[in-house]
This record gives structure tokens, C-alpha cells and sequence, in this order.
């Protein structure tokens, strides 16, 4: 049974400089405890798909189409009936954990308020399981660090409390909006080995929107990747950082320095005689939302691109459990893990 | 050996952060930011400074430019000691060494247009050259880092960050510097632009015989550009190696817990590794623990390192560790 | 192209990048647009034009003289026959001419006030916040004791000493205009000061004086222009309450301010002696208002 349908989400902005489509026809399933990552670089409407399953648009904003949260159409709830729903079964985390926190109030009394509001728990019931909450998310001294303010914490903490309170009312889905890239690396690997254990604890699904692929390597089941408010390809983990099946799939990963290969001397020195090591790029620009090809948004960066592809691609099955937007056919496309042409 | 484009001998940052009394006569509180780093940088190489945030890796880019006093040891660059120069000396010093700033857009005066702020350096540094030079040495390096010569005019709200990058590039490009100070230049970009700048510092690099001191906290990137690596924790270096053996053979405890929490985009890789989860936050700099200062966070720490300062010893011609536990 | 990038296969129908736009568009240019799609600020502009045209030039088309009174005609109502189209006051001076004539005065003093802001405040913010360390402390101690002082006291005491005059009030409104006006604007250096634009300058070797003038001052340009629009009204009003309690202009001269209190106190008898003047006041302090609201929309549309 699966937690989430989304299908068909549309995401419209009015602005002053006309209307400007944020996400486009996005669809994908997600089971109980199962994770999804959603990985796009600016402006490929992957915060507006989380904020739109919130229902937290801005107000100039509509979504439409249907995400069905267990048998419910979120859209089409009344104000009053998803908030009953936010916070308790569906929670977010933000980039900036300060977007949760009130400054203001000491860590303890923001825990236990979201129990005593949403759970209905007595004050005291709410402090003994706030504390097993912050325990959980490894914050030593638990009990004498609910007296604290958020700001007497480091930002990897803050992180933490955040969680914390998302996962207090125990919710079975939790969005995480890039909850670890305004965090170090090594504060980083703790967040994204506690979301994963905490995952495995409470059968919480989750959906990680990212930026970075090897975030999402590491922690989730299936990969959407988007661009310009559509979905390129969509897929399990393995497949598609194994085996992508679109060529802005394929760019962006190659597009990464990575620690598991060789330093770019190394490579000049051992590969090919001539052959700079350098990294393979996708040209051009970000896409501008307001000025897109009619045609597939990717074209005007696209290496394999045709004239089919001044015509919108759909998004099809090419195999099961894969799903991909692409004209080209996968043999046609540029292998760019073949050596480069001695230039 | 030739005597090093840069050299950076005991380096010292500090900044005043109150007082440590209540009177303004008791001492001022020191913030050690840098706490005496040395360096190499010969020309045409790059040097990768990585670390976390707080590790002191911008204040020290910063000092090198003058953007930061230095506060103890020294500088040398063309053989002629940073520390201590009046404004006149550093401007004549600006014209082989320059910056390129982590946010592109922030670093490029909104109401300029992009030719006059590639010009700056130019003016600042050769007052009299003519203004068709000036222009024809703009659009010359603006094709260089790949910009067309018709948005010499525009400003820098109508571009991407990509682009605003390369116009920081540009400007840094124009004087024709024998050494650049990347203080995280693709931090702020997207994935598929931060390729292209990477590729574009690389090939000018190559082209010029630049010499690029590379700071950053993504520790892949590092790897891709640079030829040797300073790691730093809490304004000390940790360790400092040519890139392929620091990478390949870690020996500091701490190189080795920044290199295992690098996510690497493979989920078989991912998802079978050991990551060496380090507790805990880093201390903070105006108070920083005994002895060595990763010892609060390190999993080989016992009593002899609260004591001891661990001196910076080399383990191979070029590979230096400071850490009592490694080669002990 | 750049040499960095794979070559695309070329696509028919695909808008080459190389034929776009030459011109950019500045930061004013777009402000211009915004603040011309602001309809309350372009409505509340072309009102205020006419009013000070009005001010400058209406009092030609009138018969009568501002200080002429004609103790015929006290109180007069509005009468478009005796050419009286505001009516007379408790002399039987013109009330159209002496309101035209208060305007000019009013408006008078709120622009000088504005300028002086705008010169000493400018300046004095710039210098103290750019300069930084114990000149920015002696300047803005110094600031300080000038706003704490009783002005209205300082006022009085100068009025009963030299005797009603404009040019005191003219130095009162320039000595109190200019400190907030030096305050925001040292605010906004001290944050320029850290942008990174502003290192990068110091990178490239341009000099401090340069850097004041090339990088700092056009940028607090526009926030200069915003306060100094807000300014205006605001010293329009602190005339009118010098005036309004008798310590304003000299009679026969007026201002918007003398004119209210005058017809304060004819007001059950004579109406329009309140009615016209304060129209005008509040129509121009409305405007101001409504223009420095939109000028700072259009200048900085992230604020909003």
C-alpha cells in the first residue's frame, strides 16, 4: 500500500512578469518507510513540490492535480483538516533548522508544546518524551538541554532539535528540504545516519530533496531528478546512478568531482597520453522559468539533442519501475563514461 | 629548489572578541583565528585548503590578500614579506595577486555594468592606460572565461551565478596575476555550472601558469583541482601532503573522518561503507581544548595529548602529520 | 564560445544566444518601471507638480496682493465675482494668494530641509561609518548630544532673543533634519562596507576616496533619495507647528502653518480660512508620502 500518490502536480506562480510554471506534471508513488530523493539544481521546482504537499505555497501560487496521502486528496483539504495533518503525520525539515525554531522559547517548551497541541499529552508526559525524542537524536544531557534556547546550540544540534520535534508526533511521512547543506561534512554523515536509523525505528517515509547526489546515494530507495519543473527521470536508486537513462541524468553525474577516482594528474599521467583530465560539463545556463523552449526544457543544454526534440517529451516506462523523459532512444545518447577523442 | 611563488612561515590571524574583563582596560579576549600555518605554493601549482567551517581556511585566505592583518609569523610572496605592508605597498602587491569571492553575485557591485567592474583592476593598477586598451583588455579576457563581448554593458543582476562567476574571474584575470586566492568559488553554484568554472580555473591555470590557492570545504572538488592539500582544524594544519598521497593514504585521524563523511554519488559505495561518525561539534576557537585540538573529537585521543602540542613532523619527503599517534 | 564546453549539435529554431540585447538594464532603469507601475505614487506625482506649479505661479492670475487688506471684505466668503476664490480673512487679505504664498514658504522650508539632510547627513553618515573606529565614536557621540537637545527650548530662546525670523527657522529645521538622515545612511555604509564587492575593490588596489565614490555613495543613493522624499513632509510639518504656536513666520509673510492657525480660530465664522490651507498641507503631505513609499518599493523590491 503505498503512503503517497502524487499524480499529475501541477505547481503555477502569477508574477508580475507572467506566469511562471514551477513544477509540471510530476507524478510518483511513495511506499511506507520507503525513501525518495528529489535532486535538481536551481529552479527545478523541487522545494516548490515539497512546500506544494505541505500546502505551504506562497500566495500567489496554485497547485493542482492530486496528492493522495493515504486515500486523502491534501488539495482539495480545508485549511483546518491539514493542518490536523501537518506537524502530526506529515512533518518538514528545513535547509535553515532556524525556519522551526522560535528564538524565543527555550528547546523544551517547543517540544512539548507540539505534543500537548497535537497529542493532547499532559505537561509532564510531554517532557518525559521530549527528552526520549532528544535522546534519540543523540543529544547527550538530554534533560538538562531542555532549558536551553536554540541559539545555545551549533547549527549540526539545532539540526538535530529539528528533527527531533519533526519526529515527536511520530509522523509517517517526513519531507526533508536540503536538511544537511548548510552543514559540514562530517556533521553531515551524523544527520544523514541518524535520518536513516530513525527511518528504520519509526517505519517513517521520507522524501530527501537535495542538490546533491551523493546524499541521496546514500539514504534513499528510489531518485526523481527534475529540471525546470519537470521530471527527466525517475527510477530506483541503483538504476539510475548506475545505469541513467537521460542525458541530463547522465551530464550531472559526470559532471561531479569524485573522491572514488583518480586525482586529475593521476588520470593524465596514467589514462590517455594527451587527454586533459578534466570534468565533463553541461553547457549553457540554469533554465529561466519564464523564457523555456517549447520543446523539451533541457534542449538548449542538451548534447543529444534533435529535432524531435523541439516537440515536449512525455514521460514513459522504458523499463519496469523506470520512468524517463527523453525523445533520444538510450543507445543513441552520448556514453560519457567512453574515453574522450584525443582532441 | 626554486625559492616558492608564496611562503606562508607560522601564520598567525587573531581577532579582538570583547574583552576578557569588564573594564576596558583588561585584556581583549583573543580570537585565534589561524594559530600558525606554513605553507608552500610554488608557481603554476595549486594548494587546497580544506576544512570546516570554523576551521579558520577564509581567514587565512583573507590575511594572504590584506583583506585580514596578520598577526605573527610571516608571508612571503616574490620574496617580499606580506606582514606589515602600508596601503601603497599593498596596492603595487595587488597587481600579481588577486581573489576570486565565494558568493558571484554579492562580490559584484550591483550598479555597475560588467565591463566597467572587469576594467576595475585595470584602472586601479595602470592609471594611465588608455580607455580603448582598457576596453580591448576587457573584452580579451572576458572570451577568455567565456563570456560574450555584447554584455559588456549589462549588469550583474541579469546573469546567472555561472556567469556571475566568471566575470569575478575575469576581473581577478585582468592584471594578469601570478597567484590567485579562491576563497570557495563553486560553493555557491549548481552542480552542472560548478564543472564549467572548475574546468575554466584549470585550463587558465594551465594556459598561464597560474598559481591558485584553493579554499574550500567540498573535499571532491579539492582533489579534482589541487597538487598538494593543507587540512586545518580550529586554525592549526592537521596534516599536509601532495593530493594523491593525502587522499589515498590519510594518516591524520581527522583527514580520515572528513574523508569518510564525503558522500560519494554510487549507492553500492554508499551504502556499504564505514563512516567514522565523529562526535560531537567543533570547540570553539576563543577557548580551544589543551594540547591538540582535535583531541575532543578524535577517536585515538588518550591523556598524553591533552598535554602535549603535536608538532607538524613529516612521515614522507612531503607528507607532514600532526598527530602524536601517527608514526609515534 | 568557450572552449571549456562540449560542442552542441546545432538546432534550427533555437534563439542563438550571441543575437541578444546589448544594453543592460540598470538598477535605476528598473526602478524607473517599477515605480511608473505604482499607481498611487504616479498619481500623487503629477498632483504634486501641480500644486507647486500652482504655488509658483497662481498668484499671477490673481488681482490681489498678499499683504493688501481690505477692511471692506473681512471674513469674506469664496466669490468668484470679486475674483476672492478663497475667500478673504480677518484683514481681508486674499485668501487664494496667501495660500499660494504659505505654500511656497512651506514647501520652501521642507526641501531646504530635505538638501540640508541630504548634504550634511549624507556626508557626515558616510564619512563616520566608512572611517569606522574612534572618529566613527566621536562623530556619533557628538550626533547624539545635537538629538537630545530640547530644539524646541533652543527655538524659543532664539525667537525671543533675535526676534521672529526665517532664517532662524530655517536654521532650526536644517539642525534637527540632518541627524537621522546621517544615522540611516551610516547604517548602510557600515553594511556596504563588509559586502564583498567592496573587498574585491580593495583587492583590485582602487583607493579609499575611490572607493567612497564609485562603489559606496551610488549605492546609498537610493535609500538617500527615499528618506529625503519622507523628509520633506516631515519638516512641512514641524514648521507648521512653530507656526501654528506662534513662533513661525513673520506677519505679513505666511506659510501653510500660520494660515491653520489663523483659521483655527475664525473657524465658526469663516470656514474656508481652515479648509483651504489645510487642503492643500495635506494634500502635499499626503503625496509625499505616497511618492517616497513608492520610490522605495521601486528601489528596493525585495523589502516588501
Amino acid at each position: 500500500m503505498n503512503l503517497l500518490e502524487v499524480s499529475n502536480l501541477n505547481v503555477r506562480f502569477q508574477t508580475p512578469e507572467g506566469e511562471v510554471a514551477a513544477v509540471s506534471d510530476l507524478s510518483f508513488t511513495l511506499a511506507s518507510g520507503a525513501s525518495i530523493g528529489i535532486v535538481g539544481e536551481s529552479g527545478s521546482g523541487k522545494t516548490q513540490t515539497a512546500y506544494a504537499l505541505m500546502g505551504l505555497l506562497a500566495k500567489n501560487g496554485r497547485a493542482s492535480g492530486e496528492v493522495r496521502y493515504d486515500g486523502v486528496n491534501l488539495l482539495t483539504l480545508s485549511e483546518a483538516e491539514l493542518n490536523r495533518r501537518r506537524g502530526a503525520e506529515i512533518a518538514m525539515i528545513y535547509q535553515d533548522p532556524m525556519t522551526s525554531l522560535n528564538p524565543y522559547l527555550t528547546v523544551g517548551d517547543q517540544l512539548t508544546e507540539v505534543l500537548q497541541f497535537h497529542k493532547a499529552m499532559d505537561k509532564r508526559a510531554a517532557f518525559a518524551e521530549s527528552v526520549r525524542m532528544l535522546d534519540a537524536v543523540r543529544i547527550a544531557d538530554a534533560n538538562k538541554r531542555m532549558g536551553l534556547y536554540p541559539h545555545e546550540f551549533s547549527g549540526g544540534m539545532r539540526q538535530r532539535v529539528v528533527i527531533a520535534m519533526a519526529l515527536l508526533c511520530r509522523p509517517k511521512l517526513l519531507i526533508a528540504d536540503e536538511p544537511t547543506t548548510a552543514l559540514d561534512v562530517t556533521v553531515q554523515a551524523q544527520i544523514l545516519a541518524l535520518l536513516q536509523d530513525l527511518r528504520r525505528e519509526f517505519s517513517t517515509s521520507i522524501i530527501l530533496i537535495t542538490h546533491d547526489l551523493g546524499v541521496v546515494a546514500g539514504v534513499c530507495d528510489s531518485v526523481l531528478v527534475m529540471y525546470a519543473g519537470r521530471v527527466m527521470e525517475y527510477g530506483d536508486a541503483q538504476s539510475v546512478f548506475h545505469d541513467a537513462a537521460h542525458p541530463y541524468t547522465r551530464g550531472l553525474l559526470h559532471a561531479l568531482p569524485r573522491l572514488d577516482r583518480a586525482h586529475a594528474d593521476a588520470a593524465t599521467t596514467g589514462g590517455t597520453t594527451g587527454v586533459t583530465a578534466r570534468l565533463n560539463t553541461i553547457p549553457g545556463n540554469p533554465p529561466n522559468l519564464l523564457e523555456l523552449p517549447s520543446g523539451c526544457p533541457f534542449v538548449p543544454r542538451c548534447i543529444d539533442r534533435n529535432s524531435a526534440c523541439l516537440s515536449p517529451p512525455k514521460l514513459e516506462n522504458f523499463a519496469p519501475g523506470r520512468q524517463r523523459a527523453c525523445h533520444r532512444l538510450i543507445d543513441e545518447l552520448t556514453d560519457l563514461d567512453a574515453p574522450l577523442g584525443v582532441g | 629548489m626554486t625559492t616558492p611563488l608564496l611562503d606562508v612561515r607560522d601564520l598567525k590571524v587573531q581577532f579582538n572578541v570583547g574583552r576578557t574583563g569588564l573594564m576596558p582596560w583588561s585584556p581583549p579576549r583573543l580570537l585565534r583565528a589561524v594559530d600558525g600555518v606554513s605553507f608552500t605554493v610554488n608557481a603554476g601549482e595549486t594548494l587546497g585548503i580544506v576544512g570546516e567551517s570554523g576551521c579558520g581556511k577564509s581567514s587565512l585566505a583573507r590575511a594572504l590578500i590584506g583583506l585580514n592583518p596578520i598577526a605573527g609569523g610571516d608571508a612571503l610572496f616574490l620574496g617580499r614579506s606580506l606582514a606589515g605592508l602600508s596601503k601603497s605597498q599593498w596596492h603595487d602587491m595587488r597587481a600579481d595577486m588577486q581573489m576570486i569571492f565565494q558568493d558571484p553575485l554579492s562580490s559584484l557591485d550591483p550598479r555597475m555594468t560588467i565591463g566597467n567592474i572587469i576594467a576595475e583592476p585595470l584602472q586601479a593598477q595602470r592609471p594611465g592606460m588608455a580607455r580603448a586598451e582598457v576596453k580591448a583588455q576587457v573584452e580579451q579576457v572576458m572570451q577568455r572565461v567565456g563570456l560574450l563581448s555584447n554584455v559588456i554593458n549589462r549588469y550583474p543582476h541579469e546573469f546567472s551565478g555561472g556567469q556571475c562567476q566568471r566575470v569575478g574571474i575575469a576581473r581577478a584575470l585582468v592584471v594578469k596575476p601570478k597567484l590567485i586566492i579562491c576563497d570557495e568559488p563553486v560553493s555557491a553554484l549548481d552542480v552542472s555550472i560548478q564543472a564549467q568554472v572548475i574546468n575554466l580555473l584549470m585550463d587558465l591555470q594551465r594556459s598561464d601558469g597560474l598559481a591558485l590557492v584553493f579554499i574550500a570545504h567540498d573535499l571532491a572538488v579539492v582533489k579534482h583541482i589541487a597538487d598538494k592539500v593543507v587540512v586545518m582544524y580550529l586554525g592549526r594544519t592537521m596534516e599536509t601532503a601532495p593530493t594523491n598521497a593525502l587522499f589515498d593514504a590519510p594518516q591524520h585521524p581527522y583527514t580520515r573522518a572528513l574523508l569518510s563523511a564525503v558522500p560519494v554519488p554510487d549507492p553500492d559505495i554508499e551504502r556499504n561503507k564505514v563512516i567514522q561518525i565523529l562526535d560531537g561539534d567543533i570547540p570553539s576557537p576563543i577557548n580551544p581544548p589543551s594540547g591538540c585540538v582535535f583531541r575532543t573529537r578524535c577517536p585515538l585521543a588518550d591523556v598524553a595529548c591533552g598535554e602535549t602540542v603535536p608538532t607538524l613532523d613529516a612521515i614522507a619527503t612531503t607528507h607532514q602529520v600532526a598527530c602524536l599517534k601517527v608514526g609515534a | 564560445m568557450n572552449a571549456s564546453l562540449p560542442a552542441l549539435p546545432p538546432l534550427v529554431g533555437l534563439d542563438d544566444d550571441a543575437n541578444t540585447s546589448i544594453a543592460g538594464r540598470s538598477l535605476w532603469v528598473d526602478a524607473r518601471r517599477r515605480f511608473l507601475r505604482n499607481r498611487a505614487a504616479l498619481v500623487s506625482l503629477c498632483v504634486l507638480v501641480i500644486i507647486v506649479t500652482v504655488c509658483l505661479l497662481g498668484a499671477t492670475l490673481s488681482p490681489y496682493a498678499y499683504d493688501d487688506p481690505d477692511f471692506a471684505a473681512m471674513h469674506n466668503a469664496p466669490d468668484t465675482q470679486t475674483q476672492h476664490w478663497f475667500g478673504t480673512d480677518n484683514l481681508g487679505r486674499d485668501l487664494f494668494v496667501r495660500t499660494l504664498l504659505g505654500g511656497r514658504i512651506s514647501l520652501m522650508v521642507g526641501a531646504l530641509g530635505a538638501l540640508v539632510a541630504v548634504l550634511i547627513g549624507t556626508l557626515y553618515g558616510a564619512t563616520a561609518g566608512f572611517v569606522g573606529g574612534k572618529l566613527d565614536s566621536v562623530m556619533m557621540r557628538f550626533l547624539e548630544i545635537l538629538a537630545s537637545f530640547p530644539i524646541m527650548f533652543l527655538v524659543i530662546l532664539l525667537m525671543t532673543l533675535f526676534g521672529r525670523d526665517l532664517w532662524l527657522i530655517f536654521i532650526a529645521i536644517g539642525a534637527v533634519s540632518w541627524l537621522d538622515m546621517a544615522r540611516i545612511v551610516r547604517g548602510q555604509t557600515l553594511s556596504l562596507k563588509r559586502k564583498e564587492f567592496v573587498e574585491a575593490a580593495h583587492v583590485a588596489g582602487v583607493s579609499t576616496a575611490r572607493i567612497i565614490v564609485r562603489h559606496i555613495v551610488p549605492n546609498v543613493l537610493g535609500l538617500v533619495a527615499v528618506y529625503a522624499t519622507l523628509l520633506v513632509p516631515s519638516m512641512i510639518l514641524f514648521e507648521s507647528f512653530l507656526s501654528y504656536l506662534g513662533l513661525g513666520v513673520q506677519e505679513p509673510t505666511t506659510s501653510w502653518g500660520a494660515l491653520l492657525e489663523q483659521g483655527a480660530k475664525s473657524i465658526e465664522v469663516a470656514m474656508w480660512e481652515l479648509i483651504f490651507p489645510a487642503g492643500f498641507l495635506v494634500t502635499t503631505l499626503f503625496c509625499f508620502n505616497f511618492i517616497g513609499d513608492g520610490l522605495r518599493d521601486a528601489l528596493d523590491p525585495k523589502d516588501r
